[in-house]
């Protein structure tokens, strides 16, 4: 009878070990922007991060916001432990990754790939960078190339550009900069209006991610004779951002590394926007006039970064992927970035 | 000279058979064509009718996929069901929602009791059905927009000659963006194009608001929650949902009080979230008994939602009777107070 005791003691004991781990979790918020809210392609991939989380002994709790400054002001007010903000709006949190949204700097889904795959490879190198204040990026998911949409097709070399109006985002300070650098007028616009500018006429060009070809029907304001010019002028992302100190140890990196796994699945969303695009549309440009651009907007990125917009260490991150990936480019033979 | 006429006559048989056998199959083509439009006829005047009065979701899904390849294989013999086509091919993706929702609600219930496998395991579940969801509301809307929309220019509307017509384009736009919405949650599997939802906010426009239970701004305001750039100068997305509801409520078809409900979901806003689920359950005295179907839906909605939201609180969905009620709610008073004591 004592022994039968005592193993039902063992048992309990071995039981409640074993059941300790699935209640010691950690209990936190996530504020995801997503532009659609709790139906958007972002929130979905976090559902399944929730998921993975788990795992990794937290508990998450999600909360879709459709208004992106929200969630970074609830952020930055401590109301949520994590955040999925675009690079653009999360450059205040972490300059490092919210310069990878930077104008023309990541040419290719390949090169995003690339610059993915390190930034969650763990190295020390690549981590210190990760983390800045109270905040640490736990990875990345890749939104779709940015292009600019035209009212005129024969606004096809940099040239052209001068004297039309375009659409910018007025908090991203990058874009305003640029469009002025070649002669164009920026209209200060934000993420409710500047489709509806473009389609009604009344703004020339919006530089616009491709997914809003279809979802903001952009070819609306391209009738008739309007085109999309075949030259990547940003990449958009979705970033994780954490408040290091509310997560256990060895969380971020995990999180990347599942950021990373996530990368062909957004890149399915961002090929069904891509394949929804009438070939009609596309402007291509004269190969010498693709080597104008890349000088025009390696100029600015560097007058952008001598500014503090963009940080420098990712400048150069970036520059030597590119140039891995194609070190034909002008700009790998004498590298100032 | 009698073989030559046995060679004769067997030669004119043999051309009476080859005009017997092709009188014969053309014979067989009417008469699937002639079943084929007595099918569409009767599925339009009779049965859709006849099924919109019953306030059994499953059974009405269950036919949706039993129903739809027989009806549609009669466009094969020149028969045109695609009107019917979008209404079967809407009540069929019910069912793969219903099993979508299940999943979802076994991944929440999973991640409250920290088993990740099954969580994730209910996740992949979840997205398969979504998928076919997707697949089924797409169809549903293509067949409409073919039917009605194929040389349509923008901003026009459609000839709908009858009542029918009118609820066959409604259901089809709102299929368009359910096709979305489930596209959406199974990682776009099924590709359903992102213009789908501008397109049907101006759809809308080709309807009775009154007429059509408060249904045709409801729809359009919810785009306006998921899409602000699409919204009217001045437009007041809330307001009109609210309007929306109310008109649902007056009519006796709750449709737009679960639009507003799914839109509360989508944008995060518990407070409308509640509200509009309250509200639903605290109108269900004045349904119309003709489009009792179409209000078992708009319930269905709210409570996969209401399902939803308990799951992830309590672990479990809404209690049965417990539709319009939280599991945070205060409890109601039981009457006047009782001292104990007088009754010992």
């Amino acid at each position: 009878m004592r022994y039968l005791k005592a193993l039902t003691a063992a048992a309990t004991t071995a039981l409640a070990l074993t059941v300790t781990p699935a209640q010691a979790v950690e209990k936190r918020t996530m504020c995801v922007f997503d532009i659609i809210g709790a139906n958007g392609d972002i929130y979905n991939i976090m559902k399944d991060y929730k998921t993975a989380a788990l795992g990794w002994g937290v508990d998450l709790t999600l909360k879709p916001y459709t208004d992106e400054k929200i969630a970074a002001e609830d952020f930055k007010a401590g109301q949520c432990d994590a955040a999925v903000l675009t690079g653009i709006r999360g450059r205040q949190f972490n300059k490092y990754t919210g310069s990878l949204d930077s104008i023309g700097a990541i040419p290719t889904y390949a090169a995003m790939r690339t610059v993915d795959t390190v930034l969650a490879s763990g190295n020390p190198a690549i981590n210190k960078h990760l983390v800045s204040g109270p905040y640490e990026v736990g990875g990345i998911a890749p939104m779709g190339a940015a292009y600019l949409f035209v009212k005129d097709r024969t606004i096809n070399t940099v040239g052209k550009l001068s004297g039309h109006s375009i659409a910018v985002l007025e908090y991203d300070s990058a874009q305003a900069s640029m469009a002025s650098r070649v002669g164009m007028s920026p209209v200060m616009s934000d993420i409710t209006n500047f489709s509806s500018r473009f389609n009604n006429g009344s703004v020339d060009i919006c530089f616009a991610p491709i997914a809003a070809y279809s979802a903001l029907e952009l070819y609306k304001g391209m009738q008739p004779d309007g085109g999309i010019i075949n030259y990547v002028l940003g990449q958009l992302t979705a970033q994780v951002l954490l408040r290091k100190d509310k997560f256990p140890e060895g969380y971020g990196q995990k999180s990347r590394k599942y950021m990373l796994g996530q990368f062909d699945r957004a890149m399915t969303v961002i090929n069904n926007a891509n394949n929804s695009v009438d070939k009609k549309w596309w402007i291509q440009i004269p190969e010498a006039d693709k080597l104008r651009y890349d000088e025009m907007m390696r100029e600015a990125r560097i007058d952008l970064t001598k500014k503090g917009v963009y940080d420098k260490n990712m400048m150069t991150l970036l520059r030597k992927v590119r140039c891995k990936l194609n070190g034909s480019r002008a700009e790998c033979v004498n590298p100032t970035e | 000279m009698g073989s030559l006429s046995m060679k004769k006559w067997l030669q004119q048989a043999r051309w009476v058979l080859v005009v017997g056998v092709v009188v014969a199959l053309q014979g067989c083509g009417v008469i699937y064509k002639t079943t084929g439009d007595v099918l569409v006829s009767y599925g339009r005047s009779e049965m859709l009718p006849y099924m919109l009065t019953y306030n059994d979701a499953r059974m009405a899904c269950i036919s949706g996929e039993s129903l739809t390849p027989l009806l549609m294989s009669f466009e094969r013999v020149g028969s045109k069901p695609s009107k019917l086509g979008t209404m079967v091919f809407t009540t069929s993706a019910v069912c793969a929602e219903k099993i979508s929702l299940d999943a979802e609600l076994r991944y929440l219930r999973a991640v409250k009791d920290g088993q990740v496998n099954e969580a994730q395991d209910a996740r992949i579940e979840q997205k398969r059905w979504a998928a076919i969801a997707a697949e089924r509301q797409k169809k549903a809307y293509d067949l409409m927009m073919s039917t009605y929309a194929e040389n349509l220019k923008e901003g026009q509307c459609p000839k709908l000659k009858t009542d029918f017509d009118e609820m066959v384009w409604m259901v089809g736009n709102i299929s368009g963006v359910e096709a979305l919405l489930n596209d959406g949650a199974a990682d776009g599997q099924v590709g359903v194009p992102r213009d789908v939802a501008a397109k049907v906010e101006r759809h809308m426009k080709c309807l009775d608001n009154e007429k059509w239970w408060g249904v045709p701004m409801g729809a359009r305001a919810a785009v306006w929650n998921l899409l602000p750039m699409l919204a009217p100068p001045n437009a007041d997305a809330w307001a009109t949902l609210e309007n929306s509801a109310k008109i649902g409520f007056d009519k006796g078809v709750r449709l737009g009080s679960a639009l507003y409900a799914m839109s509360a979901y989508s944008k995060g806003d518990d407070k409308r979230l509640r509200q509009a689920i309250r509200d639903f359950a605290a109108n269900d005295k004045n349904i119309d008994p003709n489009y009792l179907l179409m209000d078992t839906l708009a319930g269905m909605i709210i409570q996969g939602i209401s399902d939803r939201e308990w799951t992830q609180n309590t672990g479990k969905r809404t209690p049965v009777g417990g539709l319009g009620t939280f599991w945070d709610d205060q409890p109601k008073s039981s009457g006047p107070a009782v001292d104990i004591n007088d009754l010992l």
